[in-house]
């Protein structure tokens, strides 16, 4: 990272869900970068992305949503950080869309010019939060402060689509790896399995439930078969989707799971030797136990 | 013999040619086969043209990708490979009317290794919207209910507040599903989860939008009156 980044710091977005029941991960998110030394300043009256749900109803709106997030964070700075996988692909598809097609240039500008704001594609980049702490920041960085190695545990990473699909700028489209080097040099044993970077449904088990829930007990057997300890996941969706619906979806197929889904940024932040509490891993449904355990033994 | 073979023969030639002169006189054009939503197809491929590469559609070589690496295709009663074909064959309203278009998660699986580079997921939206605006028949669908409560509140407020669009959702089409999940929605109330802190300003905001009309709101309002394309 450069010195000149480090004292200025990133345009942080949130997004919605990190503010409601996923108040874990900004918690987290947010001690991370405050122990690592990594600026966030967080977006001013920032709104909705424009989530995907939207798009399926009314496109221009949903992208009108977020073209006037990148339109705020472009007073700011060059770059907007989002460390929810839904409002990052949803933010850098405005780019996309507003560069290919003057119609939708003129509808969204247009929309953004009655509320005083105006928006050139791709004078905001939109980066992942994990891509700042893999690429910027830098993992011999990371591994350098590691004060409580997580040796034992056995993690496996669940990504979420929209990581770095369909766009595919940070990591690859089809096997990403960022997650997987931050489980190794957390000191956690990385395991390797099929269902890495599937979809968990997105708002399936909410509309339609058998789909969704076959989806997300597909994934934990899969996890449970290579005896995961817990799996960690850098989407609020996906997590949501995994931990409200684990009891429900075994069920379905007479199966019992028991797998704490945590964020990527709580098992950074638990090496770097931050406290449960700080990290809110304790508010976690089904709670990791030899985790919490193992924190108040040190 | 020879005689009764011959205006066999030429019975069985003027029978074939006059079918195919009807369809040919149906359509009006020549050497065309008639298309039940042609029009309707027509007019989607055009909007199509809005989707970055969604042009590219026409070229699809019908290699089955999309419905081997969909997540989703076990349950739908069309494969994401059958839709593109209804679509080119002029006979969309067959695949508006299927559950496939709202079974779609946006996974972008299809999308990323579709050897031809057809953004699928997003032709895929691009139905989804034709369905509603054509008030297709979609009973038993809840993906547009819950999509509509997303944005009327977004509209409201700004911003989601996911439990209360939860609650929204669940008053319109499942209001016994939260029974199911008593153990968890219990879980995330004791372990202090549960957002009440923006669920209560909500009260406020309702109040205030009456009287002060947020960004958002003026822009949804600009993009109602003078867009047509959605």
């Amino acid at each position: 990272m450069t010195e000149a980044k480090k004292q200025i710091g990133y345009t942080y977005f949130p997004g919605c869900a990190l503010e409601g029941i996923q108040e874990p991960y900004k918690k987290s998110t947010e001690a991370v970068a405050k122990e690592l030394g990594i600026v966030l300043n967080e977006l001013k009256s920032w709104n909705c992305c424009g989530t995907p749900s939207v798009i399926g109803v009314d496109e221009i709106k949903a992208l009108a949503l977020s073209a006037r997030n990148l339109a705020l964070a472009a007073k700011e700075g060059d770059e907007i950080v989002s460390p929810c996988n839904t409002c990052f692909g949803t933010l850098k598809k405005v780019n996309v869309y507003m560069d290919y097609n003057k119609k939708i240039y003129d509808a969204i500008n247009g929309s953004l010019n009655a509320a005083g704001l105006s928006y050139e594609p791709y004078t905001v980049k939109v980066r992942h939060f994990v891509d700042i702490l893999v690429n910027d920041y830098g993992l011999e960085e990371i591994r350098k402060r590691v004060k409580r190695p997580l040796t034992g545990f056995r993690v496996v990473p669940f990504y979420g689509c929209h990581f770095s699909r369909p766009f595919g700028e940070h990591d690859d489209m089809e096997n990403p790896r960022k997650m997987d080097d931050l489980i190794k040099i957390s000191g956690a044993e990385w395991v390797d399995y099929p269902m890495k970077f599937t979809c968990c449904g997105a708002t399936l088990p909410v509309t339609d439930q058998k789909v969704g829930y076959r989806l997300i007990h597909e994934i934990l057997r899969s996890a449970k078969e290579v005896k995961a300890d817990f799996i960690i996941t850098a989407c609020p969706l996906c997590q949501t989707n995994l931990e409200m619906f684990q009891r429900v979806a075994g069920n379905m197929y007479g199966d019992k799971h028991h797998i704490p889904i945590l964020y990527v940024t709580q098992l950074v932040g638990y090496a770097l030797g931050l406290s449960v509490k700080e990290l809110m891993i304790d508010k976690t449904l089904v709670k990791p136990k030899r985790l919490i355990e193992k924190s108040e033994v040190v | 013999m020879i005689a009764v073979w011959i205006s066999l023969i030429v019975t069985a030639i003027l029978v074939t040619s006059s079918i195919s002169f009807r369809i040919i006189s149906k359509e009006g054009e020549e050497g065309r086969i008639i298309r039940p939503d042609e029009k309707l197809s027509d007019e989607f491929m055009e909007d199509l043209a809005l989707v970055p590469g969604g042009d590219k559609i026409k070229e699809c070589i019908q290699c089955g990708i999309c419905s081997a690496s969909c997540p989703v295709s076990f349950a739908m009663d069309y494969t994401p490979r059958q839709i593109w074909e209804l679509l080119r064959s002029g006979q969309l309203k067959k695949a508006l009317n299927s559950h496939t278009v709202w079974l779609c998660s946006s996974c972008y699986k299809c999308a990323v290794r579709c050897s031809t580079g057809i953004p699928f997921t997003d032709v895929m939206y691009g139905l989804k919207r034709l369905g509603l605006e054509k008030k297709m028949n979609l009973k038993g669908i809840s993906g547009p209910i819950w999509g509509r409560t997303f944005l009327n509140n977004v509209r409201r407020y700004d911003r989601i507040t996911d439990l209360f669009v939860m609650i929204m959702f669940m008053v319109k089409k499942q209001p016994f599903r939260i029974l199911s999940i008593i153990p968890e929605s219990w879980g995330m109330f004791t372990k202090g989860r549960v957002p009440f802190k923006n669920l209560m300003m909500l009260i406020p905001k309702t109040i205030k939008s009456f009287f002060i009309r947020s960004d958002v709101k003026k822009m949804m309002k600009w993009i109602d009156k003078n867009v047509e394309i959605s």
